[in-house]
């Protein structure tokens, strides 16, 4: 009875994890990708303006490290660079987001 | 012509410097002229696994500050002919190698040696960069299981992207070594396979070696697995890896179970 029980509750586990790494790498990949374009955008310069625009907006407003994301990526009409501050708010409960649209 | 191969794969511990050791003294046991450079700067560990860690005088970063020359600084292994450490410091940090310097000692490596294998550090920092950027070809280290090939597909995007090859518009060559293979979990359907890593990194096969005790032993007794057990599955595999790398068309064998009747039973008994 138990050796029936195993047979049918055993299932591999190597296909799980065959796709769930389809997906991420294909995510990953073209976030890289888009990240090193031609106007030298790399990953390491948008790391660098994460923090230093972090840093000015700290000046001002009590933001915490994790509540600025910037994205680069491209558009038929031209590349977005992406800024996402996720401000508090008085009540602290809330959170707003501003997004500054630079368009190229 | 010298070739200058980077052993690297991003996450640590997949068995990087194992490889370096192995693949470099069956590089040499076939007449080529290899030398070992160890990268992993205030972590080194090449030595150890040559068993050569009472030998050290001078290294890599030494001779990147011209405080000693390459004679001073090789270490000549005592077991195989032509085969040569270049350690690295215990004690320094990753910031001394300097671009410049790093250039200079393998430009003079390259007149020297058939082959200079640099065993990279993990991770995708300053040593790691260090180790990649002069390299014409590649062997990726990776392990069946899903961190190191997330880590081995960063490490694929960056050779192909800040190495000195990439800015050349060049490519470097890039080969596959999947390591701590183990055929019996494969067969349970609990570690992907080396079709479903090959699907998804998608670069040639150099070789796969199951995990095995005889590499622990080697590095007990600080002996490549090539040189210490050259008969065992593990050295096999890194042998032929070795002759794939010298251009010879070679079928990859795949590790599979290999069990007697007894043990058959003893397992079925066990479930």
């Amino acid at each position: 009875m138990s050796f029936l029980l195993s047979f049918f509750k055993k299932r591999p586990s190597s296909p799980v994890a065959y796709n769930r790494l389809k997906i991420l790498l294909s995510h990953e990949r073209a976030s890289i990708e888009n990240s090193a374009d031609h106007l030298g955008l790399s990953a390491t310069l948008l790391e660098q303006l994460q923090r230093e625009i972090l840093e000015v907006v700290k000046r001002h407003i009590a933001i915490e490290q994790d509540k600025i994301h910037i994205k680069h990526k491209h558009e038929a009409q031209g590349s977005i660079l992406q800024v996402d501050l996720e401000l508090p708010i008085a009540t602290d409960s809330h959170s707003t987001t501003n997004n500054h649209r630079l368009s190229e | 012509m010298s070739k200058v191969l980077v052993v690297t794969s991003g996450k640590g511990g997949v068995g990087k410097t194992t490889t370096t050791a192995a693949l470099g003294a069956a590089l040499a046991m076939m007449g080529q002229k290899v030398v070992l450079v160890d990268f992993d700067v205030g972590l080194r560990n090449l030595d150890l696994i040559m068993g050569a860690e009472r030998r050290v005088v001078f290294d890599l970063i030494h001779v990147i500050q011209g405080d000693a020359n390459l004679s001073q600084t090789l270490i000549k292994d005592k077991r195989v002919e032509g085969l040569f450490l270049l350690p690295t410091s215990q004690t320094r940090d990753k910031d001394a190698l300097t671009q410049e310097g790093v250039s200079r000692v393998i430009d003079e490596l390259r007149g020297k040696f058939d082959w200079v294998l640099c065993d990279s550090p993990a991770g995708i920092e300053h040593g790691a960069q260090m180790a990649m950027y002069h390299a014409d070809k590649a062997v990726i280290v990776v392990n069946p299981e899903v961190s190191s090939i997330r880590d081995s597909d960063r490490i694929i995007g960056m050779l192909n992207s800040t190495t000195q090859k990439a800015k050349e518009n060049g490519e470097i060559e890039k080969f596959l070594l999947i390591t701590r293979y183990d055929p019996e979990r494969v067969g349970r359907g609990d570690m992907l396979t080396t079709d479903d890593v090959l699907d998804i990194l998608s670069i040639p096969l150099l070789g796969v070696v199951p995990e095995s005790q005889d590499i622990l032993v080697s590095s007990n007794v600080g002996a490549p697995v090539t040189v210490s057990k050259p008969k065992s599955v593990a050295a096999s595999a890194y042998s032929e890896a070795a002759r794939r790398l010298m251009g010879e068309d070679v079928q990859v064998t795949i590790p599979t179970e290999r069990r007697g009747l007894l043990e058959w039973l003893f397992k079925r008994k066990a479930i």
